[in-house]
């Protein structure tokens, strides 16, 4: 057994409610790392025909650790779940449940403590007959009846269950949310980080997992230990080295809102602007001297970014919410015309108690208000609400309605794109999406690059991937290893290669890092093309290319639709992909050793 | 960073999270004037008079507030002290609560130390550094009967636990021989060396009990309505 792994792969067969510990598949591992890697490599093998219904239960949910997972080291303390995405869609609607694959990775404890109870992953398959709790004590594996936590919020569900179990378990929930089957529905962690983006809380609910509990305190086998112990020191000072150490430290990702404003990147009122004037509202120091009160880590990380705040008067004093994030606060901040911070944080709070994307939440309810404000929806339309740009409690009124898919919150909670198709053709060019993927808060117009990023993106509209392919492969590297991408802007990826060698005892250099990257991010576009994804799912929604910002520090800035096709024609030619379909020739795929692996299932 | 306004009434509340710095800086200055005839000790705050740290019981205090759950501290002990990974061998652990706190957890050295007490005499596995005050648990000697594992579970902090295999007690802080490694690689400051001369007891409070209390002075504008 090379070092980095424990060799066992926990599974869980929800029909019969047992559970089995197979062999990790270490040649796999070999080529595909951990997490989002072994994630699209299970997924590949275990769903072998295009259109199976992403809330069946043959969808496998898979929590999957990396390597260096459970390492005392700053940033690898992520897990990725990968499943097939709830949300997404081709435009050929030939295949009623066509839909991309999604890999979501969560920062926090869960990884680290689900691979420290001894496991490089977790599979869940089936569906459960009762909402039960998953509990992984190491190596004894229950079910708890969850008939007292289905309904409830995240908040009271990890508080419940935190009482119960004690302070050593590491947890994860679903809301209402994902018990009912909202598309964008998210798992929300005991750090206030949610697995965001594909709807794997909707996947989570469809086989009745209320929650899943793991304690882990396994140390896992190391090829070199005293090598990655001088490696985490060195880490530990390169970090305290970087220039913006301290201002991170204190504010975490939340100035980004400024100064994505004065870039004019920002979100606001449905991608109209890139600039908002009330922004100063949701930012630093607003934040810090209004609203937080506690700062807490992942793993072995000294950043801090998860600042927990608390409202202190009005009519939601006393709620607790976490953030503002770059992402939730563009979202259901700007995106939404909303000026105040109480507001914003109501918002994101609910959004986490329920258990939704708050990206793909801020973009839903700024898809409405546009429709309001331009007249497509009406109040009677809604159920008698008026959703004027930044009134917080109708939105709230919304989240609580597509949470519990009741009045209009039943057709908004399958997503901008099946709603703006039953609403009708007006309605069509409000819905920002790619593949049905909500986009999320970093604006297009201002910043070309961004259309390259959602559009090539393999789980649909999401704004992490890179804009170049050699970015597009770092990062799929660093999910692979669960490595965080706020440590990696700090420090690089070179600590991360040495302490993979380190662990695993295998050579790490950069083709050999970039190939896995390739390999895997080609996989996921292979997974994506079997189920009827080509070109023009690969393009922003025509309604963007109309978009001129009339205000701010980038008024005038827009995006022509010839560009659009220029980005992409570069980008398959570079990648060596077929630039009419966008698919991957044979001969980039038998040279990444993926071309038997395709083959068997064509 | 954090901004905590504190009433009166929130300090009293949160007494027992104060006590443990309290206690500190008040041994402290008595030690100070009692055993420093030399009278030199000018502006430095470090000891310089070896008499003065051998008589001084000292204890780890934590300033729980800050802690943001990290865990590096827990890392950090493992790899000083035992030369592993395994953050069950650690001295100090970190305990998760909800609403957010983190509650990092060590033995504090108690006056009275009832695991002491509790050490059966055939095996005499605990005795007190003469230096620090801490307790010292020699393995060899454990049997483990688990005795001092039940008295600091009572009423105390609830540090003790088993190894792996059920047979040696283990998480009994002995503050480094008087430089405890995770003091220094706390990377909030969390935490301290102080020299303390108070009854154990209302040093060492169990994890939840200390978390019910900061609680109150953390999410001062009570619950979600």
């Amino acid at each position: 057994m090379s070092g980095g792994f424990t060799g066992r792969t926990l599974e869980i067969d929800l029909n019969r409610q047992r559970h089995f510990v197979s062999d990790t598949d270490m040649k796999a591992a070999a080529l595909y790392l951990g997490g989002r890697g072994m994630g699209i490599k299970t997924l590949w093998d275990r769903i072998p025909t295009a259109g199976l219904d992403p809330l069946s239960p043959e969808n496998p949910l898979m929590f999957w650790p990396g390597p260096l997972s459970g390492l005392p080291l700053a940033g690898a303390s992520r897990v990725s779940v990968v499943t097939k995405a709830a949300n997404t869609s081709p435009l050929d609607g030939s295949l009623e449940n066509a839909s991309t694959v999604t890999y979501s990775s969560i920062g926090g404890h869960f990884g680290p403590a689900l691979k420290m109870a001894g496991f490089d992953g977790l599979i869940l398959s089936g569906r459960s007959d009762r909402p039960v709790v998953l509990i992984i004590d190491e190596n004894k594996i229950s079910f708890r009846d969850a008939a007292d936590l289905w309904g409830q919020t995240t908040s009271i569900t990890l508080e419940m269950l935190g009482r119960e179990l004690g302070p050593d378990f590491r947890l994860l929930a679903i809301g209402p949310a994902g018990e009912k089957g909202v598309r964008f529905a998210g798992i929300v962690s005991d750090v206030r980080r949610t697995t965001a983006r594909g709807g794997s809380g909707a996947v989570m609910g469809s086989k009745n997992i209320k929650a899943i509990a793991v304690r882990g305190t396994i140390p896992i086998p190391m090829n070199k230990a005293e090598g990655l112990m001088a490696l985490r020191r060195e880490t530990a000072t390169l970090l305290s080295s970087w220039s913006n150490y301290t201002h991170w430290r204190r504010w975490g990702p939340t100035p980004l809102l400024l100064s994505s404003a004065q870039a004019g990147m920002l979100t606001t009122k449905n991608f109209r602007e890139g600039s908002w004037q009330n922004i100063a509202n949701l930012s630093i120091p607003a934040t810090e001297r209004e609203f937080w009160v506690h700062h807490t880590a992942c793993a072995h990380c000294t950043l801090k970014c998860v600042k927990i705040g608390q409202i202190s008067q009005g009519p939601w004093k006393g709620v607790i919410a976490e953030g503002p994030g770059y992402s939730a606060g563009a979202m259901l901040g700007s995106n939404c015309g909303v000026s105040d911070l109480d507001g914003l944080m109501k918002l994101i709070s609910r959004a986490d108690d329920l258990g939704m994307d708050p990206i793909a939440a801020g973009n839903v309810l700024g898809f409405v208000m546009d429709l309001y404000d331009n007249g497509v929806l009406g109040s009677a339309e809604l159920g008698g609400l008026s959703p004027e740009w930044g009134k917080v409690p109708v939105m709230l009124e919304l989240l609580d309605q597509i949470a519990f898919r009741q009045g209009i919150g039943e057709v908004l909670s399958l997503g901008v794109k099946k709603a703006a198709a039953a609403f009708g053709a007006k309605a069509v060019p409000f819905a920002m999406h790619v593949k049905g993927q909500e986009l999320a808060g970093w604006n297009v117009p201002a910043s070309h690059d961004f259309a390259l990023v959602y559009g090539t993106a393999n789980r649909g509209g999401s704004h992490q991937e890179g804009a170049t392919i050699q970015e597009q492969h770092r990062r799929t590297f660093l999910d692979a290893l669960c490595v965080c991408r706020f440590v990696y802007g700090a420090v690089g990826l070179a600590p991360y290669q040495r302490a993979l060698s380190l662990a695993t005892g295998w050579q790490s250099d950069d083709a050999s890092m970039l190939a896995a990257g390739e390999r895997i991010w080609t996989l996921e576009k292979m997974f994506n093309a079997r189920e009827g994804f080509r070109r023009a799912d690969d393009r922003l929604p025509p309604s963007m290319t109309s978009i001129v910002f009339t205000t701010g520090p980038k008024k005038g800035a827009s995006f022509p639709a010839e560009k659009q096709e220029s980005l992409l024609d570069k980008y398959y030619g570079d990648r060596g992909w077929e630039v009419k379909t966008s698919l991957p020739t044979p001969a980039k795929l038998k040279s990444l050793g993926l071309d038997k692996l395709v083959e068997k299932q064509s | 960073m954090i901004r905590l306004k504190f009433s009166r009434r929130d300090f009293m509340i949160g007494a027992l999270v104060g006590a443990a710095a309290g206690a500190g800086v008040l041994g402290a200055l008595q030690r100070k004037s009692a055993s420093d005839p030399s009278g030199n000790s000018g502006g430095s705050v470090f000891h310089t008079d070896r008499a003065a740290r051998i008589t001084t019981l000292s204890f780890i205090s934590v300033d729980h507030a800050r802690c943001t759950g990290c865990g590096i501290c827990e890392a950090e002990c493992a790899l000083v002290r035992e030369k592993t990974y395994d953050t069950w061998r650690s001295r100090i652990r970190v305990h998760h609560f909800e609403p957010s706190l983190d509650i990092a957890s060590i033995c504090a050295s108690c006056n009275d130390a009832p695991c002491v007490k509790a050490c059966p005499p055939e095996a005499n596995a605990l005795t007190r550094d003469p230096l620090t005050g801490a307790v010292l648990l020699n393995e060899a000697k454990c049997i483990g009967c688990r005795a001092c594992l039940m008295a600091c579970a009572k009423d105390r902090s609830d540090v003790i636990r088993m190894s792996r295999d059920g047979k040696k007690a283990l998480g009994i802080c002995d503050l480094c021989g008087g430089d405890p490694a995770c003091v220094k690689v706390c990377p909030e400051q969390c935490l301290s060396l102080v020299p303390a001369n108070q009854d154990g007891r209302g040093l060492a409070a169990n994890p939840l009990t200390i978390a019910r209390s900061l609680a109150h002075n953390i999410y001062r504008s009570g619950r979600d309505s």
